[in-house]
C-alpha cells in the first residue's frame, strides 16, 4: 500500500473518529461484528455467512444525559430492513431492551435486535445502524459489512460429515501417541495412527474473536458457525445484557442444514456432554457454564438441530432437583446439579425468530423421563449401549449418560476393564488386588476410601464401573445415524480429555486418550470407506499445555524410584542423568496389548513431554498415580490411606524435580499454536494448505450443498 | 501413629481424652494451633460415628442417579466424621471446602462444571472467618483431612452454583 493510500485512510480513520465524538447518540456495538476498511487492510475484517444462514441483526444505544433512545433502524444496502421503536418493541421477532444491562453504559441505553435474518445474496453487504434519540437527534453507523459467501455447484456432494475433535490435541500430542502405539525402527514409524493416514491435511489458525487464545466454546463454534465468538461463548456473538441466553444467534451447521435438507445431529464426547464443545454444535450462549439450560435446549431444539445421538457424561443434569421436596419421609437425593440459576428461559423475539423453545426455570426437571417421552432410548451403561445397537433395528434416537460428569479417563477405564478380566488380572501379578498397591500402567493404583465398593480401580471409586470407550460410543452412534438414513447426517466427536489431562500435565493419561481418539477415528475411517458419500474431518478445537516431545527416558522404573528416594529433587540426577535427549533418546519401544492400549507406561525408554506452558509442577517422569507409601501425608496408617497422587503441584513434591511455571494458576493453558487437520471422504480436498478456523465451516458447506469435482 | 501428626484442633473445650479419641474436628499436617471456633453445641458431647465415601450412596451409581445408604439416612442430622481430600478449586469458596474421596483438581476457568469431582463428594460447611481452615485453602492440593460437623442429606444450591447432596456442618 502506497504512503499516500496509508495517509488517506488514517484520515478517513480521523474523520470516523471525529464524528462518532461529536454524534450522538452512541452506537456502541453492531452485531454481527466488523471492522470496516482501515488503515494497513485492503480487505474489511467481516462476518461471513453461507447463503440464507441465519443471524441476528443487534445493536447497542447510549443516549445523551437526560434523553431516551427512540427509534433504531438497520439499513442493508441503502434498504430499510426494518424500524424499531421504543414504543412498540418487543413484536414478533425484534426486541427494544433496555433493562438487565451490563454495567458501564450510559442511562437509558439500549440493546435493540432483529431475530433471523437471513440473505441468498452473494458477495458483501452493507449494514446501516440509525439511531434516533428524544430530542430528535440521530446518529448513523455507515461503516459495518457482512459478507455472503457463495457456493460454486461443481460435482457430487458428501452426504454425511463426522467431526472428530481432539480438544487441546496438538502436534506433539499425536507424536507422541503414534511412537507409543506403533514405535520406530531407524527413523521410520511402524505404523500410522488412523488419523496420519488421512490423505489431505492442513494447519488451523485457532484464534477468537476476542484473543490469541481461545478456549473450547470458539473453538469448536467457529469451525460450525463460521464466525469469530468470544471466549466462554458459543454460537452467539457477544452482547450488552447480562442474560447468558438471548446473545444475537448465529446458525449453527447442524441447524442450517436440517432447516434446508433434513440433516440429522450426533453429539459424542468423553466429557460432561452440556460442556463446551459438545454446546459449541448446537445450543447457543454465552456462557458455557449454564449446565440445565445447556441440556434442556438438547431437547428443546431437537427439532431445529436434527439431534438423534447425545452421549457423554453428565447424567447429574438430567436428574430432578425437587429441592425441599420429601419423598418417602427422605429428602431428595440423587445427586441433581440442576439449578434455576443454571436454566434459561428466552425472550420472545429468540423464540419468534428463530422458531426456538421457550424454555423454563424447571430445575425440577426429569429430563431422562422427557428424553424418554420424546422417543429416545437411554443407556445408563456400556451393556445397555451393546443391546440398544445389536439389533437390526437400533433406536431412532439414543441418550447415553455413562457418568455424573467427565467421564473416566481411558487410563482409568482401561484399567477397570483389565482388573475386571482373569487374563490379564493374572497377566499383571497383584495387578488389581486390594491394597496391593500394583496396577496394569505401573505401581501405585491403590484402593479406594471405601469400605464397601469391589476395589482396584478409579472406575469403581467413581461409582461407574461400566463405561464405554469412545471408539464404542462412535460405533453406537454410527449405527443410530446410519439407520434410516436418507437425509444425512453430522457426527461430532470429541476426545474431551487429550486437554482436560494436558492441563494437568499429566502425560500418561493425555497419551492414553489421543490412543482413544485414534481408535474413534478409525471407526469413522472405516464408516466412510464403506459409504464413499462421507466427509470426515479430523482435527482439535487449540493446541493445550505446549507440549513438546523432548526426548525419552534413560533409566527403567526401579532406578527412577531409587534416584527419586536418594536425589530428591536434584536436577543432577533426575534431568542430567535420567532424560535422554538427540541419539540419547533412541526409539521407545512399548509392548501394546490386545486391547490396543501399552502393558505399561513405565518402561525404560517411554516418551518424555515438557510443556511450554506450564504451571509449577513436580515431575518424575513416572505415570501417576505412584507408589504411595508416602510417610509426608497425615493419617498413614490410618485407613482410609492417602493413596491417589494430588494436584500436579503437590503430587510429587516431597521428591519430584521442580519445574517453574510460566504461567499463573493451578494448570498448564491453551497456546495459540495452529493445529493440524486431516481430511478423507467426499470433499477432502478443499481443506488442503492453510487456513482459518471460520474456512472450515465454508469448505464443508461447499463440500455438502456445492459440491466437488472427483 | 496419630501423635506422629501435628494436630490442629479447633476447639478449645475438647478435653485431651476427645482428641486422643476422635482425633478432633479438624487434623491437618503443619499448622499452627488456632483460636477455637464457636462454642460447642451439645451434640458435640457425643463421640462421633465415622462414614465413608463407599458407606454414603448404593454404588455402582444407579441409572437414575444416587440412591442413599440406609447408614447416611440413618447418620443425618448426627454429629459423623469423615476423612477426604480437599479438592481444589479456583475460585475459592468463602466458607466452603468440597470433601472428594479421591485427589481432585477443579479447572473452573476452562471447564465450569465439566469436571472430575466424584458424584459421592460431600461439602463442608464453616465460619468463614475461621483462620484456621481458611489457610486451608491456600494449603497444598491433595490434602487428606479429617472432618467432623453434623450432616445433613438433601439437595441444596451453593454459594458458587454447584447443588451439593451431602453436607457437613463444622460447628
Ligand atoms: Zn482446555
Amino acid at each position: 500500500m502506497s504512503r499516500f493510500l496509508v495517509s488517506l485512510s488514517l484520515l478517513a480513520n480521523l474523520f470516523l473518529l471525529a464524528s462518532n465524538a461529536y454524534s450522538d447518540p452512541l452506537i456502541s456495538r453492531v452485531t454481527p461484528p466488523s471492522k470496516p476498511y482501515h488503515q494497513g487492510q485492503n480487505e474489511p475484517v467481516t462476518a461471513r455467512f453461507l447463503t440464507d444462514q441465519r443471524f441476528d441483526l443487534q445493536t447497542t444505544v447510549q443516549p445523551d444525559a437526560g434523553t431516551t433512545i427512540t427509534q433504531v433502524r438497520f439499513v442493508i444496502d441503502g434498504k430499510e430492513l426494518v424500524k424499531i421503536s421504543a414504543q412498540n418493541s418487543n413484536t414478533a421477532n425484534t426486541s427494544f431492551v433496555t433493562t438487565g444491562l451490563v454495567e458501564g453504559l450510559k442511562p437509558n441505553s439500549a440493546v435493540v435486535s432483529f431475530r433471523g435474518y437471513s440473505n441468498k445474496q452473494e458477495g458483501i453487504h452493507h449494514l446501516v445502524v440509525e439511531a434516533t434519540q428524544s430530542d430528535l437527534k440521530v446518529t448513523a453507523d455507515e461503516w459495518h459489512v457482512f459478507e455472503i459467501v457463495g457456493l460454486q455447484r461443481l460435482g457430487s456432494k458428501a452426504k454425511n460429515v463426522i467431526i472428530f475433535l481432539g480438544d487441546g490435541m496438538g502436534a506433539t500430542h499425536r507424536t507422541a501417541a503414534r511412537i507409543v502405539a506403533k514405535s520406530y525402527e531407524q527413523g521410520k514409524a511402524n505404523g500410522r495412527l488412523a488419523m496420519d493416514t488421512f490423505p489431505v491435511s492442513g494447519l488451523v489458525m485457532t484464534a477468537s474473536l476476542n484473543s490469541i487464545v481461545t478456549d473450547s466454546s470458539p473453538g469448536m463454534s467457529n469451525y460450525v458457525t463460521g464466525n469469530k465468538a468470544n471466549n466462554n461463548e458459543e454460537g452467539v456473538f457477544p452482547d450488552d445484557t447480562k442474560d447468558a441466553f438471548d446473545n444475537p444467534r448465529v446458525e449453527y451447521l447442524s441447524e442450517y442444514l436440517h432447516r434446508i435438507k433434513g440433516t440429522s445431529l450426533g453429539l459424542v464426547t468423553t466429557a460432561d456432554v452440556f460442556d463446551a464443545t459438545p454446546a459449541a454444535n448446537a445450543v447457543h450462549t454465552s456462557d458455557r457454564g449454564k449446565g440445565s439450560g445447556i441440556v434442556d435446549q438438547y431437547l428443546d431444539d431437537q427439532n431445529l438441530t436434527g439431534l438423534r445421538v447425545l452421549m457423554g457424561g453428565g447424567r447429574k443434569w438430567f436428574l430432578p432437583n425437587a429441592s425441599g421436596k420429601i419423598e418417602k419421609n427422605q429428602p431428595v437425593i440423587n445427586g441433581s446439579q440442576r439449578t434455576a440459576s443454571s436454566d434459561y428461559v428466552l425472550p420472545d423475539d429468540l423464540v419468534t425468530g428463530w422458531g426456538a423453545a421457550k424454555g423454563a426455570k424447571d430445575p425440577e426437571r426429569n429430563l431422562i423421563a422427557d428424553f424418554r417421552s420424546a422417543g429416545w432410548q437411554y443407556a445408563p451403561n456400556y451393556s445397555v449401549l451393546k443391546d440398544a445397537i445389536s439389533t437390526k433395528n437400533p433406536p431412532h434416537q439414543l441418550l447415553g449418560l455413562f457418568t455424573f460428569s467427565n467421564m473416566n479417563v481411558a487410563f482409568d477405564k482401561i484399567n477397570g476393564r483389565r482388573c475386571a478380566s482373569e487374563a490379564s488380572a493374572s497377566a499383571f501379578a497383584n495387578g488389581c488386588a486390594a491394597g496391593t498397591g500394583k496396577g496394569p500402567f505401573g505401581e501405585g493404583i491403590e484402593t479406594p476410601l471405601s469400605s464397601s465398593s469391589p476395589r482396584g480401580s478409579v472406575v469403581h471409586d467413581f461409582g461407574f464401573p461400566d463405561q464405554p470407550m469412545l471408539d464404542e460410543m462412535t460405533d453406537a452412534a454410527l449405527k443410530v445415524l446410519d439407520h434410516d438414513n436418507d437425509k444425512g447426517f453430522i457426527l461430532m466427536v470429541e476426545g474431551a480429555s487429550i486437554d482436560k489431562q494436558s492441563h494437568l500435565m499429566d502425560t500418561d493419561r493425555w497419551i492414553l486418550e489421543v490412543l482413544e481418539f485414534d481408535r474413534a477415528v478409525a471407526m469413522g475411517q472405516r464408516y466412510a470407506q464403506a459409504h464413499p458419500d462421507t466427509l470426515v474431518i479430523v482435527t482439535a478445537d487449540h493446541e493445550c499445555s505446549g507440549a513438546s516431545l523432548i526426548g525419552s527416558l534413560k533409566v527403567n522404573r526401579d532406578t527412577v524410584a531409587k534416584n527419586l528416594a536418594s536425589d530428591p529433587g536434584k536436577a543432577a540426577v533426575l534431568r542430567d542423568k535420567q532424560v535422554g535427549v538427540y541419539e540419547g533418546a533412541g526409539f521407545p519401544r512399548y509392548r501394546i496389548l490386545a486391547d490396543g492400549y501399552p502393558a505399561d507406561t513405565d518402561i525404560q525408554g517411554k516418551v518424555l513431554i515438557g510443556y511450554g506452558a506450564n504451571a509449577d509442577r513436580y515431575e518424575t517422569w513416572l505415570s501417576n498415580p505412584r507408589p504411595t507409601s508416602d510417610s509426608q501425608q497425615p493419617f498413614i496408617g490410618v485407613e482410609p490411606l492417602n493413596t491417589y497422587p494430588a494436584h500436579p503441584a503437590a503430587r510429587n513434591a516431597e521428591n519430584g524435580l521442580f519445574i517453574a511455571g510460566q504461567v499463573p494458576g493451578d494448570n498448564a493453558v491453551h497456546t495459540g499454536t495452529d493445529v493440524p487437520l486431516g481430511a478423507m471422504g467426499r470433499g477432502a480436498t478443499l481443506f488442503t494448505g492453510f487456513f482459518d478456523n471460520t474456512d472450515v465451516f465454508f469448505k464443508i458447506g461447499q463440500a455438502m450443498l456445492g459440491g466437488v469435482r472427483e | 501413629m496419630k501423635s506422629a501428626f501435628k494436630s490442629l484442633i479447633l476447639k478449645s473445650s475438647l478435653t485431651l481424652e476427645c482428641m486422643a479419641l476422635c482425633m478432633s474436628m479438624i487434623a491437618l499436617n503443619a499448622l499452627a494451633a488456632p483460636n477455637a471456633l464457636a462454642a460447642p453445641s451439645s451434640l458435640s458431647s457425643l463421640p462421633p460415628s465415622t462414614i465413608k465415601f463407599g458407606d454414603l450412596y448404593k454404588m455402582p451409581v444407579g441409572p437414575e442417579g444416587l440412591e442413599p445408604s440406609e447408614k447416611l439416612l440413618n447418620l443425618a442430622n448426627q454429629r459423623v466424621s469423615m476423612l477426604g481430600y480437599v479438592v481444589t478449586q479456583t475460585p475459592i469458596v468463602p466458607g466452603r471446602i468440597i470433601l472428594s474421596p479421591l485427589p481432585i483438581t477443579m479447572d473452573d476457568e476452562d471447564e465450569r462444571l465439566a469436571d472430575d469431582l466424584p458424584a459421592t463428594a460431600v461439602f463442608v460447611h464453616f465460619d468463614p472467618t475461621h483462620e484456621a481452615i481458611t489457610q486451608l485453602l491456600d494449603h497444598p492440593i491433595g490434602t487428606l483431612l479429617k472432618v467432623q460437623g453434623i450432616l445433613s442429606v438433601g439437595l441444596q444450591e451453593e454459594a458458587d452454583g454447584r447443588v451439593s447432596t451431602i453436607r457437613l456442618t463444622i460447628e
